[in-house]
């Protein structure tokens, strides 16, 4: 027995705070050219890029259900095609005469279809988000479905052994860089079989603009934050540049004590010092920690006196 | 390929009894009560006879209903299938026919 309704489709939609600065608009038209070219996108790019953002947008774009799927370790083939979950057992007691009982029973695997078959059978948006955080053998499957158009399904399914993939569907891919903690060198083959677009940080525009409209606060604020955590990423000093959500997390703890930006203000030092200084190490030695603080220090120094 | 019901059987046989075949003679002087026999099992059948044209033409009625629901329930979901499954007609159609996606769980996500 075949089951396909446990999987749960996504109706991705921007926040009406959506930040669309050229420098998105031109990211995504570049991804929809290459998707309606008949090529699936790969988003590959270091934490708070936006990969998965811009992933769901240009989802959003393409008008059609999506079926998101979060890559990890534990993943296998199954978790992706699908596979035999629970039993359905039929028992039929037939006392029609009362003289004569005749019972029968009948028990049968019940097979699951994931999300990967779902979404080629009837041409779903697939988003595979961090798909390197699979084990590379894992994701065999998407071999054929990206280049044969074609689905290899399991014997033990009942029904065909080969799916045609809809001509509608399409697979979206995002990834941190091979260095990252957690995460697997992807296929070569696979990577071949997709576009992979590298993102960098968002220009400042879009940084500012991101940082305003998740945070509310004003323009000029966000403003600084955003050139006090750039000034960072440009020295250099940290083993991993600080990102948007960087900025975020200094905009929102500020709006939460109601601190302001300044040089009187302690408080702004000391997040600024948590939030970042942290941030940008992964070791946390005493020695990389105080070096940072130092330079951020100076870079907020630098900044603080051209607000006052 | 015949069904059980229309295979020759046990009671298809001829027997003594089902050709009426009798080991002893007749009796001298039974001739009005042989008649009397012969006529109650014409009557006994002449009835069996009438429910059976009667069943006959309710199975017939019933048949004839049967067969314009099902003309008219095909048509529907020969429409259907065509309008909302673009893969009618490949590798896929042979299966039973899934749910719908309008049937599925549905989520917005906001990014």
């Amino acid at each position: 027995m075949v089951m396909e309704g446990s999987t749960t489709l996504l109706q991705p939609r921007p926040l009406p705070n959506f930040v669309e600065t050229p420098y998105v608009s031109s990211i995504v038209e570049r991804a929809l050219t290459y998707i309606t070219a008949g090529f699936p996108v790969h988003f590959r790019g270091a934490s708070g890029t936006g990969k998965t953002t811009l992933a769901m947008h240009v989802a959003a774009k393409l008008g059609r259900p999506v079926v998101m799927i979060h890559g990890d370790e534990e993943f296998s083939t199954s978790d992706l095609v699908g596979g035999e979950h629970g039993y359905r057992t039929k028992k039929v007691i037939d006392n029609f005469i009362h003289s004569v009982l005749k019972t029968e029973e009948d028990t049968s695997r019940t097979w699951i279809d994931n999300r990967l078959t779902v979404a080629c059978r009837y041409g779903f948006t697939l988003v595979y988000d961090e798909f390197t955080r699979s084990r590379p053998e894992a994701n065999n499957a998407l071999l054929s479905v990206l280049q044969e158009k074609m689905l290899d399904l399991p014997a033990a399914r009942e029904g065909e052994n080969y799916l045609h993939v809809h001509p509608e569907f399409t697979a979206i891919f995002t990834s941190n860089p091979e260095e990252y903690a957690g995460v697997y060198r992807s296929q070569d083959a696979l990577r071949d079989r997709m576009i992979t677009m590298d993102l960098d940080n968002f220009d400042e525009e879009t940084e500012v603009g991101i940082t305003q409209a998740k945070s509310h606060i004003s323009r000029e604020d966000a403003e600084v934050i955003v050139r006090i955590v750039r000034s960072l990423r440009d020295s250099g000093a940290c083993e991993f540049a600080p990102t948007v959500r960087g900025c975020i997390m200094v905009a929102r703890s500020l709006r939460v004590r109601n601190a302001s930006i300044s040089s009187a203000d302690a408080l702004f030092r000391q997040v600024c010092l948590d939030v970042l200084a942290s941030e940008s190490s992964r070791v946390g030695s005493r020695a990389q920690a105080n070096r940072i603080r130092d330079v951020l220090t100076e870079i907020l120094d630098r900044n603080l006196l051209s607000v006052a | 390929m015949k069904s059980v019901t229309q295979m020759k059987s046990l009671g298809d046989m001829r027997t003594t009894i089902s050709t009426h075949a009798r080991s002893t003679p007749h009796e001298k002087g039974s001739t009005y009560l042989e008649v009397y026999l012969l006529d109650k099992e014409k009557q006994r059948l002449e009835t069996e006879m009438a429910m059976l044209e009667k069943r006959g033409k309710r199975i017939q009625t019933r048949l004839n209903d049967i067969k314009e629901a099902m003309g008219g329930l095909l048509a529907r979901m020969n429409e259907e299938g065509a309008a909302a499954d673009p893969m009618e007609g490949g590798i896929a159609s042979g299966r039973t026919r899934s749910p719908r996606p309008a049937n599925w769980k549905k989520m917005s996500i906001r990014y």
